[in-house]
Formats: C-alpha cells, sequence, structure tokens
C-alpha cells in the first residue's frame, strides 16, 4: 500500500461487492510463482539474444524481482478492485515458435478484417506471440521509419536495443511487468528517425488463436520517436473465438524533442482471454502525445498508461473508452508523471456497463514540486446499461507544486429516458433508439481520431461493438 | 375523424394533470391551443406523442380510428403522428443526419416505401432545409447539440417536414422565435396543410395565428377545454386574457397574453 496517494474521490453504483472471492486466492502466490516459472522453463533455452550478456542480465535482474513481488493481489491498493489472481492460478506456458501454425486461416482472416489497415499501412503481425512475417507488411514502410521484430532485431543488430530496453520502466513497478521482462522473447521495434513523418498509422498486431491449451503470450514493444518527427502506432489485441490466451504485453515508447506522436490501443481480445498491459510512455521537450485506448474484449483486462512528462512544454492527451458486457471485468489505469514545468496532461475516460460487468478506471496524476504552471484535466464518465454493472472511478491527484490547474470529474448516469422519447418520437425503434444513445455517448472519445481514414474505421468498429450492447436488455 | 379524443383524464405520481378533454380534430383541419401556464397542454401533446411518464385513468384516443393509446411511442409515429417538442433535446454524439435518416427510413418502412438511400436523402434534406431557413452544416452537427433556441424549433419543423406526418402537433414552436423566424416556421407549417393533413397549434399567441389560421380554437384550463370557437376566440385572448373564461378576475398565473 502506497500512503502518499491521497484518494479524493471514489463512486460507486449497483449493488454487490468488489473484488469478492479475493481472500481465497490470496494464499496462493507462491505457487503462482513456482508453477508459472516452471512452465516457463521449456522455453528460456529458446528466449531470443540468448548469449547477450546485457540481455541476459536484465532478464535475470526482472526474475529476481519476480520472485520477490510475484503477482498482484487486490491487497495492493492499486490493484484493489482487479482481482487477477484467479487467471494466473493456472498459469499456462508461453508456446514456441515452431508450435505456432503462422497459416491459420483463423489468424488470417482477423488480420484482413482490421479497421484502419487499408494498404499500403504498414503492419507487423504477430501469432500466438511469434513474428508471423507472411501475415505482416513491412515493405510498406516509409522513409524514416524503421519496423522490426525484436527477436530477429536482437539477433541481427542488439545494440540498437541495449539500454534502450526497461530504460523508462519503474523498477519497483508491478510483478507482471517483471514477468515480461524476465521471459521477454519477441514484440514490435519501431524507430522513427528525428525530422521523419509517417502520414500512415503503423499497425501492431497480436492475434491468438484457439489451441488445445491455455497459453501465455506476451508482447514486447519498444517504440522511439526521434525529434520533431510525427506518426501514430495502432496496437491491436484480439484472437480467434476461444482462444484461451493470457496476454502480458509491454510497450515502451519514447518521444524525443518535439515529437508528435499518435498512439491508439484495440484491446478486443476474445471471450475467454485475459489481458494485461503497459504502455510506458517517456516525453521529451515540447513532445505532443494522443492517446486512445479501446478496452472491449477479454473476461479480464488491466490496461495501464503510465506517461512521464519528462521535458518543459511536453503534453498529452489521453482518451479512452471502454465498453463491456456479460460479466467482464475492465481496469483502465493512468499514471501520469508531471515531471518539468508547463507540462499539461488532459485526461477523457468513458465506460459503458452492460448487464454485471464491471469497470474500474484509476487516473493518477503527479506534479512534481518543480512543475509549476501545470494543466491537468480528467474526466471519467460512465454510463451503465446493465442492472448489476458497476462503475469504479478512482481520480489520485498528489501535487507538490502550488501554480497548477488541475480539474477531475466523473459522472455514472443510466439511458437518459427524456431523449430516448425524443428518438422514439420521429419513429426509430427502441432497440436503435438505445444503440443511438449509447454510441452517442461514445461518439466523443472517437471524434479526436485522426487521419479520418482510420477515425471512419475505428468510429465504425466502436458502432458494432457498442450496438451489441446497446441491443441487450430493452425496456419496450 | 383523424384524431378523436373522448373524455381524457391523466396524471402523474398520483397527480391529475387532464381532468376530461374532449377533441375532435379532422383531416384537413388546423386547430390552435391555448391556455394559461400549467393548464395541460404540453402534457396531453407529450401523451398523445406516447410519452410513458402519464398514467392515463380514463378515457379514449382513436388516431384514424385506431387506439392510439396502445400504441408506443415510436408506432405513433411511424403511423403519421408528430410533435414538435417545446423543448427539443440535445442528443450529443448523434449527427442530425443519421438520426433523421434512420426517422425517414423507418416511417417509409411503415408505410411500405423504399428506404432513402444516402444520396436520395441528401436531396430531400437540402430542400426541406432551405425551406425553414437552415444551412445544410446543421446536417452534420450533433440533434440541437448547441443549437440556439430559434435554431431548434426550425430543426423541429425540419424534421416535421421530412416525415411528412398525417397529424402534426407543434408545442409552442413559436416562443422564442424572432419576426423571420416565425414567418420562415409559418411557411413551413402551410406547405404540410393538405386535405389528408391536420395539424394543432399549441400557442400562447395570436402572431403565429396571423400566419396559419385555425379552422377552430380551444383554451385549455386546469386540465379541462374550457371554451372552443374559431380564430376569433384567439384574438380575444389576446386582448382579455384568461379570466373571463376561467372565471377569475386574473387566471392568477403569468399568462404572457400580450405579445412583446
Ligand atoms: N413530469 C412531470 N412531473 C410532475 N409534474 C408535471 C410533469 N409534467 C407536467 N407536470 C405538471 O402538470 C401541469 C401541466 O404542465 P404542462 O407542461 O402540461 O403545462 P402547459 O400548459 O404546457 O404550460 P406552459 O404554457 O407553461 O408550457 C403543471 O402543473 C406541471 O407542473
Ligand atoms: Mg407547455
Amino acid at each position: 500500500m502506497d500512503h502518499r496517494y491521497r484518494r479524493f474521490g471514489r463512486e460507486r453504483a449497483g449493488g454487490g461487492g468488489v473484488g469478492e472471492g479475493a481472500a481465497a486466492s490470496m494464499g496462493s502466490t507462491s505457487d503462482i510463482r513456482s508453477s508459472l516459472v516452471e512452465r516457463f522453463e521449456r522455453s528460456t533455452g529458446q528466449l531470443a539474444g540468448a548469449r547477450l550478456g546485457w540481455l541476459d542480465a536484465l532478464r535475470q535482474e526482472a526474475r529476481t524481482r519476480f520472485d520477490q513481488i510475484g503477482v498482484p493481489g487486490v491487497r495492493d491498493e492499486d490493484w484493489k478492485y482487479t482481482n487477477i489472481a484467479p487467471a494466473l492460478r493456472e498459469l499456462p506456458g508461453p508456446v514456441l515458435a515452431g508450435e505456432v501454425d503462422f497459416a491459420s486461416r483463423a489468424a488470417r482472416a482477423l488480420v484482413e478484417g482490421l479497421p484502419g489497415l487499408a494498404e499500403p499501412a504498414p503492419a507487423i503481425v504477430f501469432v500466438d506471440g511469434h513474428f508471423a512475417p507472411g501475415l505482416s507488411r513491412l515493405d510498406a514502410s516509409v522513409r524514416g521509419v524503421s519496423i522490426s521484430s525484436l527477436r530477429e532485431l536482437l539477433g541481427r543488430d542488439p545494440d540498437r536495443l541495449q539500454g534502450r530496453l526497461g530504460k523508462f520502466l519503474p523498477s519497483a513497478a508491478h510483478g507482471l511487468i517483471a514477468l515480461n521482462s524476465a521471459f521477454l522473447d519477441d514484440g514490435a521495434v519501431v524507430e522513427i528517425s528525428a525530422g521523419a513523418t509517417c502520414n500512415q498509422p503503423i499497425h501492431l498486431v497480436f492475434v491468438s488463436t484457439r489451441r488445445e491449451e491455455p497459453f501465455v503470450s506476451q508482447p514486447r514493444n519498444v517504440i522511439v520517436a526521434g525529434d520533431g518527427s510525427s506518426a501514430l502506432v495502432v496496437e491491436h489485441y484480439l484472437g480467434e473465438e476461444g482462444a484461451r490466451v493470457l496476454t502480458n504485453t509491454v510497450t515502451e515508447i519514447e518521444l524525443g524533442r518535439s515529437a508528435a506522436f499518435g498512439h491508439v490501443r484495440l484491446q478486443r481480445e476474445p471471450a475467454g482471454a485475459f489481458h494485461v498491459a503497459r504502455v510506458q510512455i517517456e516525453q521529451g521537450e515540447g513532445s505532443a502525445l494522443t492517446s486512445h485506448a479501446f478496452g472491449f474484449g477479454a473476461a479480464l483486462s488491466r490496461t495501464e498508461l503510465a506517461v512521464r512528462l519528462g521535458g518543459e512544454n511536453a503534453e498529452c492527451t489521453l482518451h479512452g473508452l471502454y465498453a463491456v458486457h456479460g460479466k467482464q471485468h475492465v481496469d483502465h489505469h493512468t499514471m501520469v508523471d508531471h515531471a518539468a514545468p508547463r507540462t499539461r496532461s488532459n485526461q477523457l475516460y468513458k465506460g459503458v456497463l452492460d448487464d454485471d460487468s464491471r469497470g474500474v478506471f484509476t487516473g493518477r496524476v503527479l506534479v512534481r514540486a518543480l512543475a509549476q504552471k501545470i494543466k491537468a484535466m480528467q474526466t471519467n464518465p460512465v454510463l451503465l446499461l446493465g442492472d448489476g454493472a458497476i462503475a469504479e472511478t478512482r481520480p489520485q491527484l498528489e501535487i507538490y507544486a502550488d501554480d497548477v490547474a488541475c480539474n477531475h470529474g466523473a459522472s455514472i448516469g443510466r439511458i437518459n429516458e427524456e431523449a430516448m422519447f425524443y428518438l422514439r418520437s420521429r419513429g426509430i425503434d427502441p432497440r436503435e433508439a438505445r444503440r443511438l444513445m449509447v454510441y452517442g455517448f461514445a461518439a466523443e472519445v472517437v471524434e479526436s481520431l485522426v487521419p479520418e481514414a482510420l477515425r471512419e474505421s475505428i468510429g465504425a468498429l466502436v458502432a458494432s461493438h457498442v450496438g451489441t450492447l446497446g441491443a441487450r436488455g430493452l425496456l419496450a | 375523424m383523424l384524431l378523436r379524443i373522448h373524455d381524457l383524464h391523466a396524471e402523474i405520481d398520483g397527480k391529475p394533470i387532464l381532468r376530461g378533454i374532449d377533441l375532435e380534430v379532422g383531416a384537413g383541419e388546423v386547430h390552435a391551443v391555448m391556455g394559461p401556464n400549467g393548464s395541460g397542454k404540453s402534457t396531453l401533446a407529450q401523451l398523445l406523442a406516447g410519452r410513458e411518464v402519464y398514467t392515463v385513468t380514463r378515457g379514449e384516443v382513436t388516431f384514424d380510428g385506431k387506439n392510439l393509446l396502445e400504441m408506443p411511442a415510436d408506432l405513433r409515429a411511424r403511423e403519421g403522428l408528430f410533435l414538435s417538442f417545446q423543448y427539443p433535446i440535445e442528443l450529443p454524439g448523434i449527427a442530425n443526419s443519421y438520426f433523421l435518416k434512420a426517422a425517414v427510413n423507418a416511417v417509409r418502412r411503415h408505410r411500405g416505401l423504399s428506404e432513402l438511400d444516402a444520396v436520395d436523402f441528401l436531396i430531400a434534406a437540402r430542400a426541406k432545409m432551405k425551406l425553414v431557413g437552415l444551412r445544410e452544416d446543421f446536417l452534420h452537427r450533433s440533434v440541437n447539440e448547441g443549437f440556439s433556441g430559434g435554431e431548434k424549433k426550425r430543426n423541429e419543423i425540419f424534421q416535421m417536414a421530412m416525415l411528412e406526418p398525417r397529424l402534426a402537433i407543434l408545442d409552442e414552436t413559436d416562443s422564442g422565435l424572432d419576426v423571420d423566424a416565425l414567418r420562415t416556421v409559418a411557411e413551413g407549417v402551410n406547405s404540410l396543410r393538405s386535405p389528408d393533413r391536420a395539424i394543432v397549434v399549441i400557442t400562447h399567441y395570436q402572431r403565429l395565428l396571423d400566419y396559419i389560421v385555425p379552422d377552430k380554437t380551444h383554451v385549455l384550463a386546469g386540465g379541462r377545454i374550457v371554451r372552443s370557437g374559431g380564430p376569433d376566440l384567439a384574438r380575444e385572448v389576446e386582448e382579455r386574457g384568461y379570466g373571463w373564461i376561467t372565471g377569475t378576475a386574473d387566471s392568477g398565473e403569468s399568462v404572457p397574453v400580450a405579445a412583446a
């Protein structure tokens, strides 16, 4: 527990206990640890860059760290509302490269149906955690942009990664990040040279297939955007229906001075999946980040977005939309560290919760003593559709400077009956009216997406996804 | 009779609001409904459009011979009933064009007509927007969001023109309109007048009735129609207020009688 963080507010709606079943899982953390490592042993001989001293040291250190802290439990303040232990109790091991069916029709079909993936946008695809050259489109590369598989790069030119991997990941971060580091093997590396402008979105695609055994997939991605560069990266996480995957992914992003960078995350994992993600972003002076995080899939997901505004005048806009149903659990956790003067952050996370689903949003904002003239905004409106749905919202503001404009708000509401009546009074049936209302609520998050082609394809995806939610539990 | 209301009583949360309304509106007719604030005009309009917050405790309503009270709101609209809201609601995130196309096509399907595609819809929409004096960019904005009061009212009439209802109920569509807008709105309404359609205009002012001359005028007070007459009744109300009808020297409420 970290008592430094003051809790400014928390709102709950709906009934039912939060984090129930937690007690039963607490005693088993050490079992998880040993079974986990056992299952990973099989892969260790085959890990990328096994002969590199610095990489070996990095893995060893992470492994030691993991042995110390294990997996996060609901007793950690940061994990209070998201109980990951049941997902890890039967923790599966990774799939070896030789076991992957890269010609899988299901994987191909999923990749071809991706939103925004129109030619000639470059795409790097991974199946069950391993680079799939046949599904990737790296020849579409743009000048000044290099896209590679981490594993390949570690074989070909490891110096480019030394000192970069783990550079900005806090050592105190939780056990699952350590686990990712301890067995890191493959993922995407995107390097954008200083001054380069890439107009096409760069797609990183992680597909899971249905396998006989459950498995873990731990992509490790590194993105470096040079000074004055401009680019957009879209991370897709999806899988075949019935795939039993635990995705535990880490993406490290470094933005140089005055870089303009867009990051989109589309988490659409299949119903049986668990998804844990950390996006760690370091921003240089005058850089601008626009992030869109969509959380639609998985039985349980936890997405952490940690941004350090390390240079003066750096700014970030963090937009998120989570929309889930059934018994899904979705947790978005943002951490913005205002470490330099005149930095700005603006967060808008919207949630749509149907049926008995749960949505958690924690937005931590840290303003350090030397960081004056700061602007930090945060809002988290949630639309509850299901009677059993529960929303948790936790703004956490920790402010040590005094020249700070800071604002946060959260609201939890239901479909506006007056608006429903207006729509119906025009002949629109309740099902369509509800769908429109839910989309209308979500649309704000999509509207800020550029370029237009991507906004349209993601908008269509959002419309069809929330449409399936809106169609449930009709009033009339 | 297109609309027949007989002995209609309705309440909300146990509080009676309509206390026995009788009203018949024939095809081709225009009726004006006036009455003091809080007398139940909007309640009647909303109830007819299918708002479910009101409980009907007595009486019947038929629309073209069908039991209106049994129909859900959206079916009433598809059957040809239209309500122009006194306070149109804002729908953030829902594009006016998307919303209206969905509405138009829902109504067209119900009438056995083919759906309008994007191009046909746009052509029709442009023509009607011109009629009510709305710029085309209003199509791409969220429904009513950030519209001025007058723009919201024009948007209501624009929707009416697109949906071509058989019975249009206009709830204070004239309130808050400038003189030019008033004329534009009246023209929009008049263009809809035809022998097989009817219009009920709820208003506080004679002004609108100078443009849309009603066949009949009714005064609603205390949840009842207390007087009916021809176009002259509206003028009389404008001059004398409601006291002489409702039986008190003053209606006791702030009735904006004389138009500003
Ligand atoms: N949803 C509601 N809940 C409670 N009371 C209501 C509701 N709707 C209407 N009423 C009450 O019913 C009465 C009639 O209201 P209504 O809006 O129909 O009046 P009106 O004749 O349209 O008035 P105005 O000229 O001011 O528009 C009022 O006393 C009002 O407060
Ligand atoms: Mg009224």
